[in-house]
């Protein structure tokens, strides 16, 4: 094992992490930083794969307010109104920034001002965009910005557990895995954050990047930090079929059904008409996503489970000029937008809920910060197309200059050497490699997707419970490979034990909001239920149990009252 | 686009291995729908014959850049490479060349950040504090040349394809170099020409025809061709004005 001191630890390498990088070094110039990513540093993670665009108030006519009523509307009024607030006003600044000392260039108008458009959800055109690919251009200049600070990056070395100092209170540093080597690095730093991306491939059809495995959320989790929200997962209405392929999922971007898509069953009826008869296809994710489900439950969808985008009415011209990305993605599956219907299905998109944190990105262990995804409560029960991003440049630069405030105020604690010893210990073995791990993490997505998805109920939920007990059983079984180094099966392992740490938290939050809510919908409790303007809370206790408690959300800067008439807001 | 269906059969794989002895080692892969990708038949072969090959890959939308290989001799993105698209009969699938190997078809990509950061290829800016958004008229000549010039993946393939061919000892590549001249165009960028100095012999070596296989292999179809070309006429002097 080797070890390793620094100031800063960020685990993630996508937008959040970046970002938290180089605000940390830019603001405290000596610290010693150290980032670890799983997949390569800026190319994995699904920042990269940002397309629709960033959400943000540039325009005199538009305001902070109407940003921020559009935010908690669309949360269904359960977001931290606080953390809501930090990201609508701190929208701007991350744009000045990347563009004045970035170089990244979003899409102008004829006269160089910049492009707004609005994504669904929005009272205003405040989405900023680079075509329908915006992401390659924010992750890129980010990159670029991480390399010529030399800030250190270990590549494809994966976080595996959290380190705690002897009082179990603060953390101390992580235990990491080259992936490559097998080598174990037990790191102790003054401040960790973890900015891992949340866990959207729990499910068997997901946009994400399928590397993510909720491993920072389940790290916090076992470390004892406080979560909320976890029953909020986000469904995007289109993902891209493609029958037996990785590319299954993939999403198509929401400008399609804002530009006048439309969606249809397998008898090609504009089906959006029975369940948002006034909005359509420009309803919000949460239903759009929810209506295609059930037409495909109705056995009204297509034969690979799924529902037709069409866009022919469109025109090539536009659609070659608003969404070439896209255009571009079906052609390579066989689908000319032009003439043909685009066959699509739900997907696992983004995860609302996540680790507890303040407007400092600190979380209830001290040392521990979350940023982006990993991070709960921005954006309640369902987010807006346009804020992920947002959120993720946000509060991954408060989260960098939070971190390095903290090393210059606090000590750093020691490691406690049983926890450490006790983790690497449990990596040691001397098994042959099995293949096992895929078809248990292939057994959990299905899983998932039947019980935890778009989808609830109890009966379900109480299935989702005594499963999840299978699979773990039989991944804790399987014996640890001797070989660490070079060996996916076992990365795989990891990942799978994480994903069910995730899909346990989602389950009983899941099971106690007996009530629909953004993107959470239990088909036994199908309405909204005002005794739930509450949010979850769960953590492990020290004997292992997982609590889970509801507290009424702090309405401190508008009240439910205050957004009413709005129909988004159920009467 | 006519779409070509290919009668779904099985393909047979020929893979580089890096473990012990290294060599290629030969699966038979059923295809599983019309539109699969090489990509796929990779995980089918890790989820079905050997749990322990090295392959990379993220966000299997050509978005990325992190599966480039080497397939059938060219670089290419193994999650934009359909099986059905592929001619002979054998696919031989390696991984990037001129760059180390660290498993399998994973190739360190370390020393091709390296060279980006040695290219200081990231904005030095100008007006850091600005707090408003700089108009940026999209028809300048500048910016028409940067816009065509910008989207690389950072995947390596450009460098991957000259590997072989005749170049500066220790060239920084054409991706970095491609960058430099995206930054030289810039306004917003406060170092101008002056990144291109120390890379000057490396752009007067390069050979057109280099840089030209290099962008046929581009999975983003960034212009590497025209790249250098302008980058030779900064290097002449008479850069700027083209
Ligand atoms: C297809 C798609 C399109 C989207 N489009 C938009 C859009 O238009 N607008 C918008 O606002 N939002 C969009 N989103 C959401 C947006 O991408 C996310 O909100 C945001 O990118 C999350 O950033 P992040 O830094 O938290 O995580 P990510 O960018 O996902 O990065 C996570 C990183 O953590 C690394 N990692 C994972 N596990 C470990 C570990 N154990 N150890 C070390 N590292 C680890 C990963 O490798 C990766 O580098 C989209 C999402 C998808 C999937
Ligand atoms: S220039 Fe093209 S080939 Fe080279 S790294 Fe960039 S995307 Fe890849």
């Amino acid at each position: 094992m080797q070890s390793l001191t620094c100031d800063i630890l960020i685990i993630g390498g996508g937008g959040a992490a970046l970002f938290a990088a180089i605000h940390a070094r830019d603001s405290a110039p000596n610290l010693d930083i150290v980032v670890a990513s799983k997949g390569l540093f800026a190319k994995s993670g699904c920042t990269r794969m940002v397309q629709g665009g960033y959400n943000v108030v540039l325009h005199d006519d538009d305001s902070f307010d109407k940003h921020y009523d559009d935010t908690i509307r669309g949360g269904s009024l359960i977001n931290n109104q606080e953390l809501a607030w930090t990201l609508v006003t701190q929208a701007p600044e991350r744009v000045f920034e990347m563009e004045n000392s970035f170089g990244c260039t979003f899409d102008r108008n004829a006269d160089g001002t910049i492009h707004q458009r609005a994504l669904a959800g929005q009272s205003f055109n405040r989405t900023i965009h680079r075509g329908d690919l915006t992401g390659i251009e924010i992750i890129s200049r980010l990159a670029e910005q991480m390399l010529v600070r030399d800030i250190e990056m270990l590549n494809e070395v994966r976080g595996v557990d959290l380190l705690l100092d002897g009082s179990g209170q603060s953390v101390t540093g992580a235990l990491l895995m080259d992936q490559h080597s097998g080598e174990l690095i037990a790191v102790n730093a003054a401040a960790v954050l973890v900015a891992t991306g949340g866990a959207a491939p729990l499910y068997r059809i997901t946009a994400a990047s399928l590397e993510k495995s909720g491993d920072g959320l389940a790290m916090a989790y076992r470390a004892g930090a406080e979560f909320v929200d976890m029953e909020m997962m986000q469904f995007h209405p289109t993902g891209l079929i493609v029958d037996g392929s990785l590319l299954n999922g993939t999403v198509l971007e929401e400008g399609l059904r804002g530009a006048g898509g439309h969606l249809l069953n397998a008898d090609h009826e504009r089906y959006m008409e029975r369940y948002d008869p006034e909005k359509m296809e420009r309803s919000t994710r949460d239903r759009v996503s929810r209506s295609g489900m059930m037409e495909i439950r109705a056995g009204r969808g297509t034969d690979s489970e799924g529902v037709y985008l069409d866009v022919r009415h469109l025109g090539k011209e536009f659609l070659l000029k608003s969404s070439p990305g896209m255009y571009e993605r079906c052609l390579t599956v066989g689908t000319d937008m032009e003439t043909d219907l685009i066959e699509v299905t739900p997907t696992a998109h983004f995860q609302m809920g996540g680790i507890r944190i303040d407007s400092e990105c600190r979380t209830s262990l001290a040392g521990l910060f979350a940023a982006g995804e990993d991070a709960g409560g921005v954006h309640g029960a369902n987010r807006l197309g346009g804020n992920g991003v947002a959120e993720s440049m946000v509060f991954g630069a408060i989260a960098g200059e939070s971190m390095a405030r903290h090393v210059k105020e606090s000590a750093r604690p020691a490691i406690d050497p049983d926890r450490l010893s006790r983790l690497c210990d449990r990596l040691e073995g001397s098994a042959e490699i099995t293949g096992e791990p895929y078809r248990l993490k292939n057994k959990l997505r299905a899983l998932s997707w039947e019980h935890l998805g778009i989808l609830r109920e109890a009966n379900g939920l109480a299935r989702v419970e005594e499963e999840l007990n299978a699979i773990e059983s039989e991944l804790t079984a399987l014996p640890m490979p001797a070989q660490r180094g070079g060996n996916p099966d076992l990365q795989e392992r990891l990942d799978a034990e994480n994903l069910i740490d995730v899909a346990r938290l989602i389950g009983a939050a899941a099971s106690q909001r007996e009530e629909s809510r953004g993107s959470h919908f239990r088909e036994d409790f199908p309405d909204s239920d005002d005794r739930y303007l509450v949010n979850f809370f769960q953590r492990k206790e020290a004997d292992g149990s997982m609590t889970t408690e509801s507290r009424p959300v702090e309405f401190s800067r508008r009240t439910p009252d205050a957004l009413l008439g709005e129909t988004l807001i159920p009467a | 686009m006519t779409k070509v269906t290919p009668s779904l059969g099985s393909v047979t794989l020929e893979i580089a291995r890096s473990g012990s002895g290294g060599g290629q080692e030969r699966f038979d892969v059923p295809v599983p729908s019309t539109h699969a990708r090489v990509l796929d038949a990779l995980s089918w072969v890790r989820e079905n014959e050997d749990p322990s090959l090295g392959f990379r890959f993220a966000c299997r939308v050509g978005m990325c850049g992190a599966c480039a290989v080497v397939i059938n001799g060219k670089e290419t993105l193994a999650c934009q490479t359909t099986l059905g698209e592929i001619d002979e009969s054998t696919i031989r699938i390696e991984p990037l060349r001129g760059l180390p190997v660290q498993h399998d078809l994973i190739v360190d990509m370390r020393p091709f950040f390296s060279n980006l950061a040695r290219a200081e290829a990231g904005l030095k800016p100008r007006d850091p504090q600005s707090r408003d958004l700089p108009i940026i008229a999209p028809d300048s000549n500048e910016r028409t040349t940067i816009e065509a010039q910008n989207g690389c993946i950072t995947c390596g393939a450009c460098v991957s394809a000259i590997a072989d061919q005749p170049q500066v000892d220790d060239p920084v590549g054409l991706a970095a170099l491609n960058r430099i001249l995206m930054l030289t165009l810039e306004e917003r960028d406060s170092a101008g020409a002056t990144r291109l100095d120390e890379f000057a012999d490396e752009v007067r070596a390069l050979r057109p025809q280099s840089a030209e296989h290099a962008e046929s292999v581009c999975p983003a179809n960034i212009p590497l061709a025209s790249a250098l070309e302008q980058l030779k006429s900064f290097v002449a002097g008479h850069g700027g004005d083209s």
